[in-house]
């Protein structure tokens, strides 16, 4: 029986002195696992390597029981795996229709019939139905980032790896795309790179926070807003000891990092126990 | 849109009943599929008159008709040869095969045989050798690439493999641009072998340009061969307008830089899926 599993061990992948995977390891599961990081953690890089676009200079991949390192396997575990890239691109003359079906003759799909049911079948899980006709051109933003995604799930991809697909979307595109990438998570892999922590504390089981090139954190949603457990307060003044602090909605200061005395405690969030996590990194210190 | 809104005549009930039961060919039943995918009444008259299995048959035949993706002149045309529909399509999405780029080449065609009609002689003998090579070799670089073609990162991972994508799209552009010089060519029948001698030096440089992307960006690759290609034309050649390679002895070499650099593109196939270290060049070059 084929593994319904994803894991990577050791993973190295340098740009001239850079390093920006430094021996990398994890495992995924069925469901969906969040990657969060600042900009330049190395989490494009291990997605563009992960989807076989990239190659990496260490380490050993394990893509459902498929070695895509390997000239045949990587083929292999192309069919097996969807790809939303961070900036999707489109032909500007092609319809929705068109696209989808121009992604279908890219995974191999031949048969010309099959490709277009194919096609219909993506775009309705999308919700895109009756629009497949219009040119993509004349989408709206989210319209065309729907349409990205139902082209990373032509062929019923196992493996399905999505970078930051929320950018850029208003709430409600944001609710809708929460709702399709928790349907697909049903059933197979998904890995959600995202700066969303309000994505991965409503979407994932698991989470991984990818900093450096390193891995600082693999585990629960839970777990990470416990990680900041008896460091969350509020105060009326940004308190000077907080690692990081902004005044809320509700006119209080939210503050992070070792409370004073007596401070009243909050119960921590997935962005809290995120922050905390990173105290030190340069994303944190523009966050403070 | 309401039936008032359609601007053909309604078809009769009967022609809608032979409609539903598929007994309409040809361009009766076109006409008919144009006119109920606008016409609500029409579709409500259809659902009367036919039983559910016949109407979601037909429903399922108009989905495909409409969504037929329109195939531009270039795949009509390369359909019209014998390529498959995948691989035309494939074709018809080379960056270097979309008008404005081939218009180019065109002025450029014309801009040498102007030159050799008006230039003086040991300029115009070596216009066609010197300009001519340089078209397919800019084509390859236009062929592929990530500045490019808008879905370059899921052309990467494609199960398909990008080795035959990249022939596939090299040679097309190579066909194209070699039929458009050499129609430049007939124009000058009186330039004897000055005329032709840019066709093997064309082969060789396309295929050494495409051997190089295994290790460069494709732009780069080409503007090293096409400056290998002047530093080589100026060496060989005589102040009078003559040149070695335009020469039995130089068209000999040329041919035999033909098979080594296809012996290379060969041997080297396997390693366009491995081998891809500039593949993000932008990213590459912001590493810190």
């Amino acid at each position: 029986m084929a593994s319904t599993s994803v894991a990577v061990t050791g993973l190295v992948r340098r740009y001239g002195r850079h390093t920006a995977l430094d021996h990398v390891s994890l495992g995924l599961t069925k469901g969906v696992t969040g990657l969060l990081g600042p900009n330049g953690a190395g989490k494009t890089t291990l997605l563009r390597i992960l989807a076989t676009a990239m190659s990496p200079d260490q380490g050993s991949i394990d893509l459902l029981g498929i070695d895509p390192l390997t000239a045949r396997g990587r083929l292999e575990a192309r069919r097996a795996l969807g790809y939303l890239p961070q900036h999707p691109g489109f032909h500007p003359g092609f319809t929705a229709f068109e696209f989808i079906d121009y992604v279908g003759i890219l995974r191999r799909i031949t048969d010309r019939r099959q490709r277009h049911d194919e096609a219909r079948r993506v775009l309705a899980a999308v919700g895109l139905s009756d629009v497949r006709g219009k040119k993509i051109k004349a989408l709206s933003g989210g319209m065309r980032q729907r349409v990205a995604l139902a082209a990373a799930i032509v062929g019923d991809p196992q493996f399905l790896i999505l970078d930051e697909p929320t950018v850029g979307l208003d709430p409600k595109q944001r609710l809708r795309f929460r709702e399709l990438i928790a349907e697909l998570g049903e059933g197979r892999v998904v890995l959600l790179s995202t700066h969303q922590t309000e994505d991965v504390g409503a979407l994932c089981q698991h989470v991984v926070v990818l900093a450096g090139g390193t891995v600082r954190f693999d585990g629960s949603p839970a777990d990470l807003s416990a990680h900041a457990a008896g460091r969350v307060w509020h105060s009326d003044q940004r308190d000077p000891g907080a690692v990081a602090g902004w005044r809320t909605g509700q006119g209080s200061v939210h503050n992070i990092g070792t409370p004073p005395p007596g401070a009243a405690l909050l119960d921590p969030t997935l962005e809290d126990g995120y922050l905390l996590l990173l105290d030190g990194d340069p994303a944190l210190e523009e966050v403070a | 849109m309401t039936a008032q809104q359609v601007s053909v005549e309604h078809p009769t009930r009967e022609t809608l009943r032979a409609y539903a039961g598929t007994g309409l060919t040809g361009a009766r039943r076109t006409a008919v599929d144009d006119h109920v995918a606008r016409c609500r009444a029409c579709v409500g008259t259809l659902a009367e008159l036919a039983d559910r299995a016949e109407l979601a048959r037909g429903w399922a035949r108009l989905d495909e008709r409409l969504d037929e993706p329109r195939a531009g002149l270039l795949e009509r045309v390369l359909r019209l040869v014998g390529l498959r529909e995948d691989l035309a399509r494939i074709t018809a999405t080379t960056p270097a095969l979309h008008a404005s780029w081939l218009g180019t080449a065109a002025v450029i065609v014309a801009g040498a045989l102007l030159m050799t009609r008006y230039a003086p002689a040991d300029v115009a003998g070596l216009t066609f050798l010197a300009a001519f090579p340089m078209l397919p070799v800019a084509g390859a670089a236009l062929s592929y690439g990530p500045r490019l073609d808008p879905t370059y990162e899921l052309t990467l991972i494609s199960p398909l493999g990008r080795f035959p994508i990249i022939l596939l799209r090299t040679l097309s552009v190579l066909i194209v641009l070699i039929g458009i010089a050499g129609l430049g060519s007939l124009a000058v029948p009186q330039e004897g072998l000055a005329a032709v001698g840019w066709l093997a030096p064309s082969l060789a440089l396309t295929l050494v340009t495409v051997a190089l992307t295994v290790r460069f960006e494709p732009r780069l690759a080409a503007a090293c061969t096409a400056a290998a290609w002047a530093v080589c034309v100026v060496v060989t050649s005589d102040p009078d307008g003559t040149s070695l390679l335009l020469t039995a002895g130089g068209q000999l070499t040329a041919a035999v830089l033909v098979v080594v650099a296809a012996a290379a593109v060969a041997r080297l196939r396997r390693y366009f899926d491995v081998l891809s270290p500039i593949d993000f060049p932008s990213l590459a070059r912001t590493a810190p």
